[in-house]
């Protein structure tokens, strides 16, 4: 499926995305048209009920790699960004931190990216008021924006890389960012997530000892503030020259291309650093001693 | 589907390394026609890890995952942390190895397991995005994902066995989505047969088959890969 067909057909018939998108599902699936915002809506309170549970405490992750990251940015003034983002940024850490240490959340797309979208629509409600029925549309256009991805390369950090996973998961983000602020406008909803995909396009899956840890957690935050980059750019009528579902062919084509070590294996990139090695032998020796 | 691409909710860190694994353990523990009733039925649990999977396994919390399957949790429940703590309680001897499956999915493992009664094993895999894929049970080779509502049946190898199974699920209005049906073991005149099931089937159905003359063991996985948390 191509998002512009998507695009092309809410611009037609002068109906909203998200309802083209629901009835899309409901050809598609057999399913009725509601289980989309159904479902969104428990995706969006799940994401709001793992925040407040990291909150409570800040588990150390099974390595003891991450735990306490998203606590350093809650306890500090920015300096240059402003309030609105580094929540953000705290949540999408939080987020990434809990699935690290087993938390529940949601893989959107996947568990090692599952910081930027909450960090994404926490903040928007937090600073925007959105309401969570208008939160969850957005979400459904999200994933469309994270289907069209999936099939036209992959979410999959051993199939195309980071790019694959960060990578789709600021692309929904930022259309979700487009799509609550204006959701008619359509250059900027097509624009948004090619702008954040091309930004991170060739982003490799080096985590160290081959766990969601490092550099996956503090990958979610950078996630979110390119998603608000790319809005805010394909608000300010800035396109992206190319569309949007050539970029997602151009990530698989280039996901297909990467070597092996560079694809969840951990034998590659920063897993593959001094030290890098130096943590996995110390994490090894002390569960063989548990 | 966008839905898949939302969601689902699950316990981290990984959907291949931990959510697939607690299906896959969910999987093996159907296939003990006691246990669902039982919690503690189950005695003794081994798994076999592909090599890969195993040097990773603590650090993915894949081992919590497998055996948080084995106990009848789900992948959304946040339990599976302290899996291997509750089957310690329950008294369920679990171990670890590390093998090698050549020309299989990377992320394979081998769950074989007792209990008083039965004893069965699995081999499947974690192939991403909590899918997972069952290539063997109990000798016989297949190719499940755990999306539908699913029968294993061992039966004699005798002739009209499959008809007889197939009348029975036809009369409750059942449609078969997907059949296969291999020998297991010539000698004892034995064959397994897979059915995938468009609905669910109910618990006279089971039973019914069950009582089957050729009919020698039923279970019964319900669908493994659902999405709702």
């Amino acid at each position: 499926m191509d998002f512009r067909k998507l695009i092309d057909t809410a611009i037609s018939t002068g109906t909203d995305l998200y309802e083209i998108i629901a009835n899309w599902y409901m050809l598609e699936s057999g399913a009725s048209s509601k289980e989309p915002l159904d479902f969104s809506k428990k995706m969006i309170m799940a994401m709001l009920k793992a925040y407040e549970e990291r909150r409570k405490e800040s588990v150390p992750s099974l390595t003891g790699w991450t735990g306490n990251i998203a606590e350093k940015l809650r306890d500090y003034t920015p300096k240059f960004l402003n309030e609105r983002l580094l929540y953000a940024l705290e949540v999408a850490i939080s987020m990434a931190e809990h699935n690290a240490s087993m938390g529940k959340i949601v893989a959107c797309p996947t568990a090692g990216a599952c910081g930027v979208v909450p960090g994404i629509v926490l903040s928007l409600k937090r600073f925007d008021n959105v309401s969570i029925t208008k939160l969850s549309q957005a979400l459904v256009i999200a994933g469309a924006v994270g289907e069209c991805i999936k099939e036209k390369a992959s979410i999959s950090g051993a199939v195309a890389g980071c790019q694959a996973e960060i990578g789709t998961a600021t692309a929904m983000a930022s259309s979700i960012i487009v799509y609550i602020t204006d959701s008619t406008n359509y250059e900027a909803l097509y624009s948004a997530p090619a702008l954040a995909l091309k930004s991170l396009m060739g982003l490799v899956c080096d985590p160290v000892g081959g766990f969601v840890e490092v550099p996956c957690v503090k990958r979610n935050a950078f996630g979110v503030s390119i998603a608000y980059t790319a809005a805010e750019m394909a608000l300010a009528g800035i396109k992206s020259l190319i569309p949007f579902d050539e970029v997602a062919e151009a990530m698989g084509k280039i996901g297909r291309s990467l070597p092996e070590s560079l694809k969840e294996t951990g034998e590659g990139g920063i897993a593959a650093t001094p030290t890098a090695k130096k943590l996995l032998r110390e994490f090894i020796n002390r569960s063989d001693n548990r | 589907m966008i839905l898949d691409v939302i969601g689902p909710i699950i316990i981290g860190p990984s959907s291949s390394h931990t959510a697939g694994m607690v299906r896959l353990g969910r999987a093996f523990r159907c296939l003990f026609s006691e246990i669902p009733a039982n919690r503690k039925a189950l005695r003794k649990v081994e798994f076999r890890l592909n090599k890969s999977l195993f040097s990773s396994h603590k650090g993915h919390g894949t081992d919590r995952a497998l055996v948080g399957g084995v106990i009848g949790y789900f992948e959304w429940q946040e339990e599976i942390r302290s899996s291997l703590e509750i089957a310690r309680s329950l008294g369920i001897d679990i171990a670890f190895y590390s093998d090698s499956f050549e020309g299989r999915h990377p992320n394979t493992v081998m769950i074989s397991g007792s209990s008083d009664t039965e004893t069965h094993y699995l081999i499947g895999a974690s192939t991403g995005g909590a899918c997972i894929e069952i290539t063997e049970i109990d000798g016989a080779p297949m190719n499940i994902s755990g999306i539908y509502p699913t029968l294993i049946i061992k039966n004699l190898d005798t002739p009209g066995a499959l008809s007889k199974i197939v009348e029975a699920i036809s009369t409750k209005g059942m449609n078969i989505s997907n059949l296969f049906l291999v020998r297991t073991n010539r000698l004892k005149n034995e064959a397994t047969c897979i059915i995938e099931l468009d609905n669910v089937p109910g618990n006279e159905l089971l039973s019914f088959i069950n009582r089957l003359d050729p009919v020698l063991y039923v279970a019964y996985l319900p669908i493994i890969a659902n999405l709702s948390g």
